[in-house]
């Protein structure tokens, strides 16, 4: 599915990813993990080519080399990526900017836009999974959302969107229990052979409620080691010191 | 017979070259360029646009004068001659011989409808319209004014207000004028004591627009005015605001966006004055501008003259570029650059259209604002 080549990511002429190799093979899940500032974010952002990373090294996605797209065309590919912090939008309906979006992609792949009826019953279908209340799609993307909420939203926008590839930056942040709960039932109801994630997180909690099949630890730009999901148990036990030195 | 609007102008009144300063010297440069085209000296006339808006009481004013009406009994109409004042204004100098007639409306009762009073004006003309409107005591009226046509014309527009008291007016001017046209406005109006204006402006077009406006209020009365400016090219705006708090008790709220696109300018000077007798006021004052090109400008001049110690009084200005971070999301998510852009300047305008209480009127200015990002693709 995917596959980083050599890959270094600047931002701000910082030199964030230091040539980076790594494979994500389809319907796999990949979990990152790494003390702050490593770079875990700025991976996922390079992935989905947003506008603050200058990147060199080669970016596949399904044989194809999307390293010259930009974000639109590689969320036209199946990229997308969930925020840690998604931004306050006051003025835009949160369901016309996900009904614009939709057809955007549909477009793109050459289909009909959605019409209002059958875009309300799907959205209805997904809003079920998360235990959403309707009330906030009337409302600005975001404004006045609490931490629970956005990150509902975000995974709402993923299962409306279907992407191929879900790059998802602390998801389980700020969210208690029947919230997570709740966040990653959604995330699991998009998990299929034809789908891969990676997922950014900094607690092996997140993991009790989605199975990684590999686990990375990313120091200083790069993956410096790489096993299942006892590589998170034992982070979660030892912390990074006394795991990368052993 | 063609000739410059200068050769023409010195016909009337020996005008000769508009002095300037330097301070000013960006406004004057534009008229002195208009003055030195070819004028045509003659009309055509426009094609009017069609408004969505269900008004039986109508009324087209066509280059200042009444072209159709059609208004019930409890609304008085009256013509008269006036004189320009020449020292409001020095570009009022170029057309102070022309002949100006005063229309005046006065409303009686209420009528439960929107009022529409259409101006238009031909190509290639030097003239100066004038509207005066009364409402007596205790009446709700709610007035769409639209402005179009004017191409390559020189247009002084004079409106006098007079909000009687215990009265509400709701006020929306559409000035939706030709790309080549200079356009001035002078507003002068009274809110007697407990009564109530909320007026939206939105500029579009015009190459030169300067927009005076003169607002006192008496006791307990309260006014609103919300402006949108939409500018793009080489237009320049320029709205002038002195609102004087007479009484006490009074609250006024001005609040202006601007969009501005191309190498557009527009001003906002802003003043507010409450005066000694107006304790117990309320004054916001607000300006947001969103600049859509590197060259574009905004000067915005908020300020307060505050003669009273009891009042509530607030001002600021932002002037800002699209949200990168917000264009990022939207992207991110697969809407492409100019849809993304289209979104997020929906936005900005969002709440200052909220205000127009009229969906009717909302279509109509989100239709030009529509035509405006379709010309900007092209």
């Amino acid at each position: 599915m995917l596959k980083l080549n050599d890959l270094t990511v600047s931002i701000d002429n910082k030199e964030i990813i230091k040539s980076l190799n790594l494979e994500v093979k389809t319907g796999e899940v990949h979990v990152v993990m790494g003390l702050n500032g490593t770079g875990k974010s700025t991976l996922l952002k390079s992935i989905a080519s947003s506008y603050e990373c200058t990147t060199s090294g080669l970016t596949e996605l399904d044989g194809e080399n999307v390293s010259a797209l930009n974000t639109v065309q590689r969320a036209h590919k199946g990229i997308f990526m969930s925020f840690q912090n998604p931004i306050e939008i006051p003025g835009v309906n949160t369901i016309y900017f996900i009904k614009t979006a939709l057809n955007e992609l549909r477009e793109a792949k050459g289909l009909e836009p959605l019409k209002a009826p059958e875009f309300m019953k799907l959205l209805k279908e997904k809003m079920a999974i998360l235990g959403m209340d309707s009330d906030i799609l009337n409302r600005s993307i975001n404004v006045g959302f609490s931490g629970g909420e956005k990150k509902r939203s975000e995974v709402l926008q993923m299962l409306m969107l279907e992407p191929k590839l879900i790059l998802l930056d602390e998801i389980d942040s700020g969210l208690d229990i029947d919230a997570l709960k709740t966040v990653t039932k959604g995330i699991n109801s998009l998990k299929s052979s034809e789908r891969s994630m990676i997922i950014v997180t900094h607690y092996s909690r997140l993991l009790e409620y989605i199975k990684p099949d590999v686990v990375h630890i990313l120091a200083e730009g790069k993956i410096v080691k790489s096993g299942d999901i006892s590589l998170a148990i034992a982070l979660e036990e030892k912390g990074y010191e006394d795991v990368l030195h052993s | 017979m063609s000739c410059t609007a200068r050769e023409y102008l010195s016909g009337l009144n020996n005008f000769n070259r508009f002095h300037s300063n330097k301070e000013e010297a960006w406004r004057f440069s534009k008229l002195n360029k208009w003055l030195d085209k070819e004028y045509k000296n003659q009309t055509s006339t426009i094609n009017k646009v069609s408004l969505p808006i269900n008004a039986s009481n109508k009324i087209t004013i066509h280059n200042g004068q009444i072209d159709s009406k059609e208004l019930s009994d409890n609304i008085t109409v009256d013509i008269k001659d006036t004189k320009l004042d020449s020292t409001l204004n020095p570009y009022l100098e170029i057309i102070k011989d022309i002949n100006q007639s005063t229309i005046s409306l006065t409303f009686e009762s209420n009528i439960n409808t929107p009022i529409l009073i259409h101006h238009t004006y031909d190509e290639g003309c030097v003239l100066a319209s004038s509207l005066e409107i009364h409402l007596e005591k205790s009446l709700h009226i709610d007035i769409l004014e639209y402005f179009e046509g004017a191409k390559d014309s020189f247009v002084l527009h004079s409106n006098t207000l007079h909000v009687g008291s215990k009265s509400s007016l709701h006020l929306s001017s559409i000035q939706n004028l030709d790309m080549s046209a200079f356009f001035l406005t002078h507003t002068r109006q009274t809110i007697n004591k407990h009564s109530n204006l909320k007026e939206f402006i939105l500029f579009n077009g015009a190459s030169f627009h300067q927009h005076f406006l003169e607002s006192n209020l008496y006791q307990s009365s309260t006014r609103e005015l919300n402006v949108l400016i939409n500018s793009k090219k080489e237009q320049k705006h320029l709205l002038s605001t002195t609102l004087t708090h007479v009484e006490e008790n009074t609250s006024s709220f001005q609040r202006a966006k601007e969009l501005l696109r191309g190498s557009s300018m527009a001003l906002f000077d802003a003043r507010c004055i409450i005066l000694n007798g107006a304790s117990g006021s309320d004054v916001r004052q607000e300006n947001r501008a969103l600049l859509l090109s590197k060259h574009a400008h905004l000067h915005a001049k908020p300020h307060l003259e505050i003669f009273t110690e009891e009042l509530t009084a607030s001002h600021g200005a932002t002037v800002g570029e699209l949200d990168i971070e917000a264009l990022n999301y939207l992207k991110s998510r697969g809407i492409k650059e100019n849809k993304a852009h289209k979104i997020l300047t929906d936005a900005f305008v969002d709440d200052i259209l909220g205000t127009l209480d009229n969906d009717d009127y909302m279509q109509v200015v989100k239709g030009l604002l529509e035509e405006e990002n379709n010309h900007e693709k092209l």
